[in-house]
């Protein structure tokens, strides 16, 4: 009778079902995984690997509880004060593919017991400078402990303690940059070297440029000492509203604003770099010459901006610009020829495939300047602001061509 | 065996007086360093004696000697008004440091410094260093044409001691014009120079001379060879030596004559023009200054935004814009170092918009708010500035240009 059942059962499921169950065979052996049942086939997916079986070779399937309903029973039969019990679930949770239940547990045991170590620790939270705190939270009185000059707590304390928490590569270089922000303001300037260093090899892309310029900074000036060819902000006489200045002549590495006139001392030196190869791609006799150079200037401005933001972006735009006055070359020759096609057809008797052909012609070249322009919109793109007539006449310009365009498919349409 | 410990100890020995040796190095290095910083705060506080003191003995210590203490011995002796010994202490820094920054600082200083011992009289118009007899001489106009030379200029005049006068300050206004003006630009070319008796003279001889003007500068052609001249009316109404032609008219014309050379065929925008033509001339223009902040606080304000882009064609109102151009271009030259103004000019002459001509110079993040910004902090800086002249010639009585200086 139960073996009617079984097999009325399997016929009739069709989904899968994700438990961790014990599969009889009618020979008796047995296995134990997760079973589930797509028509007359049974699967059973193990540590190991996975088997299939046709329903008639199974004598019977013990489905066992979800470790979510599993969950719910323990859960239940918890007493609401069982602190232990409570840890022993939610780790009993953790270990079974259930984290965010693991997770409300933990969050219920401090509710007993605020300052439960596995439980906090389990939470992501570390003991720093006398608190429980997570890592956001670290980071801020890292930050706040920076600001206002407390780096030997920072150094000794508060970071080390920060580094538990440190799961990812961001988190661990945020904590890095910090500690070595600790040792340049504390004057610890080798010690700060070095660990700008080690960031610039772990860190990527502008952050791993900025960190190398921080640690040949202050390896160039071991003694701490910079001497400032102008006053910084570079506005502050411009602009009265600047909050901070600094007078121009020596300072000491180790007041930050001094680093960042610094860094804004070599971003200069890669703009000026830049500004050179764009010289070279202006006096270039061949375009690939001219290419290598715009991209040689690029590359500059990219390590300009990756030390100070967006400083580089004007000769950025100025570059697109002449990218912008070659595509616009480029598409006015398409469309001269396509005026000089159009000029042509009503002058000479056509049959009907010479016609075709010429208005096909003419699609041809109204596609190539279209994809021009298509191509100057995309390069205009990151500069709304400055480039909005170029943006906007190649929009209009679109707009012109679509429309001739559909006149010269109906054409095309109607000679069909 | 004996001798094998004698050597095992020795080598213990010397390896623990190494290790001494360099802690005793890294703590001598923590501790030099830790001089230098208070060194440095010293100087920062105005501890001027200190601060001169510690960074001299930091940068001769025969243990471990800091050449770079030197550019704070500097900085010290210069603000104690020590200027000789400033510059020998500038020097040996510049000696010891091989990197380009702090350069530029440097030989600022060491300028400054030899200024000051030069004893530098403070700048005077040419005007003021004419006795009235001479005002009376320079007066005279005969027949006869007189031709001077130096090294830029050929001045023709009908007065000898004008023609002679004029090659001299031709050459003094080129200098301020080129130098001070337009931060370290070059001009290797000569010009010639007329002047003319009378603004009748002026008007029928100058060049493309307008109605109202009494100079101007223009370029020609003669026998394939460009022509730079300048044109000069040597006398006013009253028949008396024009003195305004020595410390305005001049200096004025030679600087649109420079800065017209200087763009080419690029556009300069007229507030530039003008505003750095008039920053030439040899007095400071407290009206126009005054005018400039009465009309910004008023209704007859022209906003930063319009003044960048009228032409000449467009100005409805030429007093206020002459003024508003005179005090922000001179507010901007004043608040800029020589650099960043000799940058900014490159870039205006690049075909930059004056705002990103200004932050390219300044080495700025582009920023839509730095117009705005320097708009607001120019007009304020004009307001006061006229109030303040207001003020001035309340209390003084006085009727004449005021000693307030814009730069």
């Amino acid at each position: 009778m139960a073996r009617v059942v079984l097999t009325v059962c399997l016929v009739t499921m069709t989904a899968s079902l994700g438990l961790a169950d014990r599969l009889i065979l009618v020979d008796g052996r047995e296995f134990v995984g997760v079973v589930s049942v797509d028509g007359d086939t049974v699967q059973v997916q193990m540590e190991y690997g996975t088997i299939q079986f046709s329903a008639s070779e199974v004598r019977d399937i013990e489905w066992k509880d979800t470790p979510g309903a599993e969950l719910d029973k323990k859960l239940q039969a918890l007493a609401k004060d069982d602190l232990k019990g409570l840890l022993e679930l939610a780790q009993w949770a953790g270990g079974n593919d259930l984290p965010r239940q693991a997770r409300k547990l933990y969050e219920r045991a401090l509710t007993l017991e605020p300052n439960n170590a596995t439980a906090r620790t389990a939470l992501d939270y570390a003991w720093i400078n006398g608190q429980w705190r997570s890592f956001e939270q670290g980071l801020e009185l890292a930050r706040n402990k920076l600001d206002a000059g407390h780096y030997d707590s920072l150094i000794g304390d508060v970071l080390p303690s920060l580094e538990a928490l440190a799961v990812s590569k961001d988190r661990l270089i945020s904590i890095r940059e910090l500690l070595g922000q600790a040792n340049l303001r504390g004057a610890k300037f080798q010690a700060a070297a070095k660990i700008f260093d080690d960031l610039s090899s772990k860190a990527s892309g502008a952050r791993s440029v900025r960190f190398a310029a921080i640690a040949g900074i202050i390896k160039d000036n071991a003694d701490g000492l910079y001497v400032l060819d102008e006053p910084y902000p570079p506005t502050a006489k411009l602009l009265t509203a600047e909050p901070q200045v600094l007078k121009a002549g020596p300072a000491s590495l180790s007041e930050p604003l001094v680093l960042e006139a610094a860094l804004r001392d070599r971003a200069k030196e890669e703009i000026s770099a830049g500004r050179k190869f764009i010289q070279d791609a202006q006096k270039a006799d061949d375009p690939d010459t001219a290419k290598a150079r715009y991209a040689q200037a690029t590359q500059a401005f990219d390590r300009a901006d990756a030390l100070v933001p967006d400083i580089a972006r004007s000769y950025r735009i100025e570059i697109v610009r002449r990218r912008i006055a070659a595509l616009r070359n480029d598409a006015d020759l398409d469309a001269k020829a396509f005026d000089k096609e159009m000029a042509s057809l009503g002058k000479t008797g056509m049959v009907s495939q010479a016609y075709r052909n010429k208005v096909l012609r003419l699609i041809y070249l109204l596609d190539r300047v279209r994809d021009n322009l298509k191509q100057l919109l995309e390069v205009a793109k990151p500069y709304p602001r400055e480039l909005v007539l170029e943006a906007k006449w190649a929009e209009l310009d679109l707009k012109k061509l679509k429309e001739m365009r559909e006149v010269l498919t109906g054409e095309l349409d109607g000679k069909r | 065996m004996a001798n094998g410990s004698r050597v095992i100890s020795a080598s213990l020995a010397i390896a623990g007086v190494g290790i001494c040796a360099v802690l005793a190095g890294t703590e001598q290095r923590q501790g030099t360093r830790e001089s230098l910083r208070t060194a440095l705060r010293d100087l920062q506080a105005g501890q001027y004696s200190a601060a001169e003191r510690l960074a001299t003995r930091l940068a001769i210590d025969p243990a471990q000697p800091m050449p770079r203490a030197w550019i704070i011995a500097g900085l010290a002796r210069q603000n104690l008004g020590q200027y000789a010994s400033a510059v020998r202490a500038y020097r040996l820094f510049l000696a010891s440091s091989d990197k380009a920054e702090g350069r530029e600082f440097v030989n600022r200083q060491l300028r400054l410094c030899r200024a000051a011992l030069d004893r530098l009289p403070p700048v005077r118009p040419p005007s003021a260093r004419l006795s009235e007899e001479s005002v009376q001489q320079l007066a005279d106009a005969g027949a006869e044409t007189f031709t001077e030379s130096s090294e830029h200029f050929v001045v023709r005049a009908r007065n000898a001691k004008l023609a002679k006068l004029l090659a001299e300050e031709s050459e003094r206004a080129l200098v301020r014009v080129c130098r001070v003006i337009l931060a370290g630009q070059e001009y290797p070319h000569s010009v010639e120079i007329h002047v003319w008796p009378d603004r009748s003279d002026y008007l029928t001889n100058a060049l493309n001379a307008k109605p109202w003007s009494s100079g101007n500068f223009s370029f020609a052609s003669r026998d394939g060879l460009a022509v730079r001249r300048i044109d000069l009316t040597q006398r006013n109404a009253l028949k008396l030596f024009d003195t305004r032609m020595l410390d305005r008219v001049l200096p004025h014309e030679m600087c649109h004559l420079v800065v017209a050379e200087l763009f080419g065929d690029a556009h300069c925008p007229l507030v530039l023009n003008e505003g750095l033509a008039m920053l030439a001339e040899w007095e400071v223009s407290n009206h126009r200054l005054e005018l400039a902040g009465t009309a910004l606080a008023g209704k007859a304000r022209i906003p930063l935004g319009e003044l960048l882009v009228l032409r000449s064609g467009q100005l409805r109102s030429p007093e206020v814009f002459y003024s508003e151009a005179y005090s922000f271009v001179g507010y901007l030259r004043g608040r800029m170092t020589d650099r960043q103004f000799g940058d900014f000019l490159e870039h205006m002459q690049g075909g930059c918009s004056f705002a990103d001509a200004a932050q390219r110079a300044l080495h700025v993040s582009d920023s839509p708010q730095f117009l705005p910004a320097l708009a607001k902090a120019w007009e304020a800086h004009a307001v006061d500035h006229a109030q303040m002249i207001r003020t001035l010639r309340g209390k003084a009585g006085l009727t004449g240009p005021l000693p307030v200086a814009e730069r």
